[in-house]
């Protein structure tokens, strides 16, 4: 060691002695101010919460009060605006469900499939890469599905809707003696190619959350690599899966473009579900909301309360199933968990089975002993067990010999058919991909990206989408621009100091907004920023209607981001001396940067494909307005010129369209790859 | 400045359960006194409240008196984060800020307290990290992360990052447990030299390493669990390891508990 002598060494005291003087000092002016300000931007969101629903109230009384029809049976046209005014609310929630529970139906099995192939099958290398894609198809904007149902689905659909006809036509639901294709059928076809991403990334990250011990303990057990996914990863995940399936059910209920495009409306209580026909809330709200007046806005903003209420009780049901606060609550959760120390060492863990898992050594008899729930105990093998046993006397005897041929097959089976789904699930995204670059790429050019759709007829060939680039850019940045603060000012409040009521509720509503259809989001700007205060339905409009919805993906992941700041580099801070809110600000912030801004991408990255909410409170031009609080003109973004232009019968419009998708999934996927990096380089660990 | 510690019928809380009770002693200047006892009879937490951390954690609150040379550190008017400058801690596990090179780390107390001048930190950084006997092994890679170090340079890098702030007393809360005993020896080492200037409270588990650096022992224990520790005797070391009053002190150094 030096040898240095301390005497000389040591710094000179700072500030004197340690009298009385010095350890006194007013209130903390700092710690006062800073907590004051986090906690406004708290009240602030409970505030905003509150006025809303105030507004969405108060204009859908109005509406029923005018209404002459039942709301709830009333099978009519739409029709708020006509006198007397007529409209029905229960058939639409009819369809709401039916589209949902197809697409539920069909996603849920698929979903869980994939989950188990990436989390458990996949060697280690592959299913990182696997896991992306998932990711990637959930940040698919649903301009883009709805773009794809539309022009591929919907006419390949009138064949397999035969085909199910054929089948299960005596049953009265899947009757074929109509036009096909453009049915509640194909919409929860969509709706589950939508949700089954959602699902399986959030199932993935709770079956690699599967202790490590209960792997092992299966595994000592004799079992194979099936019999250990029902010991261990299944029990386990239950739970979480099961309310995975539940948000990805809210989800489906929420979903309007994607429905709005594919569905041929009709008003009944849709009983054919292979036939054209039906209609959601959020489909007739963004299709209606067009031609609607007073009356007819108050209409729509009703059916978007009960939308509201339905989705707020299934996200509440969700909450409830998961019960416990390490499940993933949304399917952005996996990004972000690479923040989080330990989770991937476990996913290694697993996967360093891959090469023996298989040929475990049979050790039957030792399986009565394990300590497994009861329905558990009900697996097969455990029935052979004793038997086999008593064939072979001592459990030593059958240590070499390889696990019973049924065994074996079952394991092998089981691996095959998740491989299977995960074929299925690859598949539209596969056709979506080929499509939005074989079709987008004939528009595509740099003049595309420079000059805007003004003066430009349907036929003729030309334009291009700079002046939505714009809108794109100006709204998502404005959303940014207000949500990334307030966001991190909430999380830092219910991190660092939100205790009682009021951090109970906070977090309570953020859960509420979490799961808040897109639509609605429009809504509450529509009603209480156009309609309530009298603005304009420009590009800040707009803005504010993404700010909604990026609010509480900031919030969220800040918030886990700074939880994951260890508490020993806080006490660090504070045992110098340095007051709370440098603390937050100069040593835990910092520290948790890196997740911030992920999750930051994340939320851009959501917002930019948003269409529905824009389609109610911008209004769409084909020209360039860069100003986004112009009071004469609304903007368009790349969304809504797909929404706009995809149903012209000419070929050169159709071109741009595709185009415009192509670029609007390339931004996206750069700024989730973006997001991606960030969390590559910047995680724990690599130093 | 070392200063001289008074601590007059303490008891702390963890919400409504007592950790500690009634504990009164005296800590000189100059000194190193090692607190020893079993897990749980709540040498960390006494440790915290001389320095106003035990507040830190939710719902924890202190009884009793702390006086530091004649100041009340739990009298009406004194800022916590004021005490805290003057009463430093150095921690079990070695907690170097991430996000922060070697010099931000040693510098950050002083920085967020307020002093920006390059030169006056560039001097306080070089002492304390030679004080911290540190300074030969990074002074070329002052700019690197604190986190690249080894665990035991981490750990005296955060007992430089302690000093730099030239408190009155150094509390340490098993430095050395997780570090190899080469580590070790050199923060023994260390402690010994800080001492002429700091008044130091170490706690640890290792009864070697109590008698080889203190002055004075503290033996701590607990009569059951769920009832709150106490302070059972202080005395010099080579008394408290040689010839104790308590039977229970002879029995937890001699290994018949804990
Ligand atoms: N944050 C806390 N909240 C509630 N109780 C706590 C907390 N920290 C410690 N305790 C309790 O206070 C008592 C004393 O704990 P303390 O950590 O001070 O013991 P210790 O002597 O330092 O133990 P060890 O030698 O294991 O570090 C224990 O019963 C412990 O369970
Ligand atoms: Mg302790």
């Amino acid at each position: 060691m030096s040898g240095i002598a301390p005497t000389a060494t040591r710094p000179a005291p700072r500030g004197g002695g340690g009298s009385a003087q010095t350890l006194t000092s007013g209130p903390r002016r700092g710690d006062l101010v800073f907590s004051g300000v986090v906690r406004a931007a708290a009240i602030f969101l409970l505030l905003l919460m509150a006025a809303i629903a105030g507004f969405l109230v108060f204009r859908a009384t109005g509406a029923l009060n005018a209404n002459h029809a039942n709301v709830a049976t009333y099978t009519g046209q739409w029709a708020p605006d006509d006198t007397p005014a007529k409209f029905g609310i229960g058939s639409l929630a009819w369809g709401t469900l039916v589209t949902s529970v197809i697409a539920i139906v069909i996603a849920a099995p698929v979903a869980i499939g994939v989950a188990l192939f990436i989390s458990q099958y996949a060697p280690r290398r592959l299913a990182q890469v696997l896991g992306y894609i998932i990711d990637l198809l959930a940040a698919v904007p649903s301009i883009i599905y709805g773009l794809w149902g539309i022009l591929f689905l919907v006419p390949h659909m009138q064949g397999a809707s035969q085909v199910v006809g054929d089948v299960l036509g005596w049953i009265p639901l899947f009757d074929t003696n109509g036009p096909l294709g453009r049915s509640v059928f194909t919409a929860g076809v969509i709706l589950s190619i939508m949700i089954l991403p959602i699902i399986a990334a959030i199932s993935r990250e709770i079956f690699l959350q599967t202790p490590r011990e209960q792997v092992e303990a299966a595994y000592a057990l004799g079992a194979t690599r099936w019999e250990m996914i029902r010991l261990a990863v299944l029990p386990y995940g239950r739970r979480g899966v099961g309310s995975a399936i539940v948000l990805g059910f809210g989800r489906a209920l929420g979903e309007t473009v994607a429905v709005a495009m594919v569905l041929s409306t009709t008003y009944n209580f849709v009983t054919k579900w292979l036939q054209s026909g039906g209609n959601t809330i959020a489909a007739n709200i963004a299709l209606q909301f067009g031609s609607a007046f007073k009356i007819g806005q108050g209409a729509l903003i009703a059916s978007g309360l009960v939308l509201f209420v339905v989705t707020f009780l299934v996200n509440l049901l969700a909450r409830r199933i998961t019960g416990r606060a390490d499940i993933p609550k949304d399917e952005r959760w996996s990004l972000l968990s690479v923040f989080r120390p330990g989770r991937r060492a476990a996913a290694h863990m697993e996967s360093s089975y891959d090469a023996n898992a298989a040929d475990v050594p049979d050790r039957e008899g030792t399986l009565e002993a394990r300590d497994e729930p009861q329905e558990v105990a009900a697996d097969d093998t455990a029935g052979r067990a004793r038997p086999h046993r008593a064939a072979h006397g001592a459990v030593g005897d059958s240590m070499l010999v390889s696990p019973s041929l049924p065994r074996r097959i079952r394991s092998s089976l089981a691996g095959g058919m998740t491989v299977g789904t995960f074929v299925l699930a690859l598949l539209p995204l596969i056709s979506i991909l080929w499509l939005v670059v074989n079709n987008g790429r004939h528009a595509m050019s740099p003049s595309f990206l420079t000059h805007s759709l003004r003066n430009i007829d349907d036929s003729q060939f030309g334009g291009g989408v700079y002046h939505a680039i714009i809108g794109t850019l100006e709204q998502s940045g404005l959303a940014t621009l207000i949500a990334v603060p307030i966001g991190i000012l909430v999380a830092v409040y219910l991190v660092e100091y939100g205790r009682g009521v009021l951090a109970t509720a906070v977090t309570f509503f953020v859960d509420v907004m979490m799961g808040l259809p897109s639509i609605v989001a429009g809504l509450f700007i529509l009603s209480m920023w156009i309609l309530g205060l009298g603005q304009h339905a420009n590009g800040f409009a707009g803005a504010l209607a993404l700010t909604i919805l990026m609010l509480p993906v900031v919030i969220r992941s800040s918030e886990e981001m700074l939880k994951l700041v260890p508490d020993s580099l806080r006490e660090a801070s504070y045992a110098l001396g340095v007051p709370k809110w440098k603390t937050i600000t100069k040593i835990v912030i910092p520290t948790a940067l890196p997740g911030i801004v992920t999750g930051v991408m994340l939320g851009v990255a959501r917002v930019m494909g948003e269409t529905a909410p824009i389609l109610l409170v911008v209004g769409y031009i084909q020209n360039i307005n860069v100003n986004p609080f112009s009071s004469d003109q609304g903007q368009a973004t790349l969304p809504t010129v797909i929404y706009n232009t995809y149903a012209s019968p000419e070929h050169a419009s159709n071109d741009r369209t595709w185009a415009a998708a192509f670029l609007l999934i390339v931004i996206i996927m750069v700024l989730n790859i973006i997001a991606r990096l960030i969390a590559w380089w910047k995680k724990p660990g690599r130093a | 400045m070392a200063k001289r510690i008074d601590v007059a019928g303490l008891s702390a809380y963890y919400g409504p359960t007592r950790a500690i009770e009634d504990i009164s002693m005296t800590i000189e200047p100059r000194t190193v006194t090692a607190f020893i006892g079993p897990s749980g009879c709540g040498k960390s937490t006494f440790l915290r409240t001389l320095n106003r951390m035990h507040e830190v954690i939710p719902g924890a609150r202190v009884e009793g008196k702390v006086t530091l040379d004649d100041v009340d550190l739990y009298g009406s008017g004194v800022d916590p984060v004021a005490v805290r400058r003057h009463v430093g801690m150095v921690f079990q596990r070695p907690n170097p800020f991430p996000t922060m090179s070697i010099y931000d780390n040693v510098a950050a107390g002083l920085r967020l307290g307020g002093l920006k001048k390059r030169g006056e930190l560039d001097d306080i950084v070089e002492q304390s990290l030679k004080g911290a006997n540190l300074w030969k092994e990074v002074e070329n890679r002052l700019k690197k992360p604190g986190a690249g170090l080894s665990g035991g340079q981490q750990q005296r890098l955060c007992i430089a990052r302690a000093i730099a702030v030239s408190p009155d007393v150094l509390l340490m809360d098993e430095p050395c447990s997780a570090l190899d005993p080469i580590s070790t020896t050199a923060i023994e080492d260390l402690i010994s030299q800080l001492k002429s200037e700091y008044t130091i409270v170490i706690v640890t588990h290792n009864m070697q390493q109590a008698a080889r650096v203190s002055d004075r022992t503290a033996f701590f224990n607990i009569s059951g669990t769920g009832t709150p520790g106490r302070l059972i005797e202080i005395d010099e070391t080579s008394r408290i390891f040689a010839n104790p009053t308590e039977k229970a002190t002879e029995d937890y150094i001699t290994g018949r508990f804990g």
